[in-house]
């Protein structure tokens, strides 16, 4: 992007923030349990090492699902690759896991590792994350044999060879795209997991909050998650697109 | 080189391409034209080995290269890499395989564009990077798909010397190209494709011949092909 697009940009985030911003202070005048900005704000500042505490647990939760789901599509889009069955068992089974709702996933992983663990959190991440990064995984798979099934096949490349110098390689701006999705979607979601149950982590404080009455808290842990995803968003899963995408010019 | 009877190529038991019967002696360049749809590249990734159905008698002698139309070079490549790649697949340690790609592009004049990638490369430049991939592995047959496809004057004239040079080093080409007047230029002889069950019907020697007899063969060539093809 060149300097005319990021000023372009900054503009029209900062307008973007200020909308919602004003729409916020103006409903909390006309609500009695609503908090302004400012105060939001000021609790935030009061309580920026709890705030940093829980932004790393939430990040932890994700991270891990995240990488999960990533080995798993991988995995699974390899084996796909061999076609015929097994190509449409993959295919079907990421349908079946796409059509399963969050609130499921989330109440079903509290069932089986119980209300104080991390693990639920992290499993609805990667269940979240997972069929974003497998239909991006086999997209990029599916169009990097298309257009270089043919060089492996005059090279004798072998099936591991094919992975690691065509396959993988090939698909990385479809990797990289699907990345940022499903990490975003697994941030978003993850904090739900916590909220249901868990004993720290951006989603465990607001629904704490929520239960104690302490909107401005609640308001505060809002605006840090809405934080957390833009600067994760524009700082870094951008640039790694951009990262990923450099060669296809 | 290259030896083939009654080489029949099929898609889905229908034929494709052929029946063909050819020879090709090493270091000779041979041209195959044709009107579309004749099989010509069938024809030639046949020889390759990457024809999934072939009926009839086919043997190369030697390390066959299939160049195809498309320059298939890897972007996240620089030229290098791309043209050491089937080296370093088979396991030649990299200074080794660096070695043969330096004197591979040393004879396609490709020494000051390896570093580049291929989308910082012109087309021609490309196009000989795909040429010297096949070369480094040692191959001494060249099957080349329509090399001239895309390519400006000063690009196909550069890649023409090229494989002229190649040619002189004992390389046997075997190309299918609709630039038949520019191909006379290096070529042996020419031979002329038409669609199954005719196949290879006509074949033109262009040894011995001066720069104006050749573009007067490939001329009644284009006139076979244009009368064969009902345009």
């Amino acid at each position: 992007m060149d300097q005319r697009g990021v000023a372009r940009e900054a503009i029209a985030y900062t307008v973007a923030l200020a909308v919602i911003l004003g729409v916020w202070q103006a409903a909390a005048s006309y609500s009695h349990l609503l908090p302004g900005v400012p105060q939001a704000l000021s609790f935030l500042y009061d309580n920026l090492g709890q705030a940093g505490r829980d932004t790393l647990i939430t990040l932890e939760n994700t991270l891990a699902g995240f990488t999960i789901a990533v080995l798993l599509a991988l995995a699974l889009a390899w084996a796909a690759m061999l076609g015929g069955l097994v190509e449409e068992t993959v295919k079907a089974f990421n349908v079946v896991v796409q059509s399963v709702s969050v609130l499921v996933w989330s109440l079903l992983f509290l069932i089986i590792y119980g209300f104080t663990s991390r693990l639920p959190a992290m499993s609805v991440a990667a269940a979240t994350a997972f069929p974003i990064m497998l239909s991006g995984t086999l997209k990029g798979f599916e169009v990097s044999r298309a257009e270089y099934g043919e060089l492996s096949r005059m090279l004798g490349l072998s099936r591991t060879q094919e992975l690691a110098h065509i396959l993988a390689p090939g698909s990385l701006p479809f990797l990289v795209a699907s990345a940022r999705s499903a990490l975003g979607a697994a941030l978003r979601i993850s904090v739900v997991a916590e909220a249901f149950g868990a004993s720290g982590g951006i989603g465990y404080r607001l629904w704490l909050y929520y239960e104690l009455h302490n909107y401005e808290g609640f308001m505060a842990w809002a605006l840090l998650l809405v934080t957390l995803m833009l600067v994760l968003d524009k700082l870094v899963l951008e640039r790694v697109e951009a990262w990923g995408r450099r060669w296809t010019g | 080189m290259i030896e083939a009877r009654n080489l029949v190529v099929r898609a889905g038991g229908t034929p494709i391409s052929g029946p063909a019967s050819l020879r090709v002696s090493r270091g000779e360049i041979v041209v195959i034209a044709g009107p579309n749809g004749a099989g010509k590249t069938s024809l030639l990734r046949a020889l390759a080995g990457l024809a999934d159905s072939v009926e009839g008698y086919y043997r190369v002698r030697g390390t066959p290269a299939y160049i195809p139309q498309s320059d298939m070079l890897l972007p996240w490549k620089t030229l290098g890499d791309n043209i050491a790649f089937p080296l370093l697949v088979r396991g030649t340690p990299r200074g080794e395989a660096l070695r043969r790609v330096e004197s591979v592009a040393g004879l396609l004049g490709l020494k000051p564009h390896l570093h580049k990638y291929p989308r910082e490369a012109s087309g021609g430049t490309r196009r000989k990077a795909s040429v010297a991939r096949g070369l480094v592995v040692g191959a001494d047959v060249l099957l080349l798909d329509e090399p001239f496809a895309g390519l400006d004057v000063a690009a196909k004239g550069a890649l023409l010397e090229g494989l002229k040079r190649l040619a002189g080093g004992g390389i046997t080409m075997v190309l299918v190209t609709h630039d038949l007047l520019l191909a006379s230029r290096i070529a042996d002889r020419i031979l002329v494709l038409l669609p199954p069950p005719r196949g290879l019907s006509a074949e033109y020697s262009l040894r011995g011949l001066g720069k104006a007899e050749r573009y007067g063969v490939a001329e009644e060539v284009v006139k076979l092909i244009t009368r064969e093809g009902g345009f």
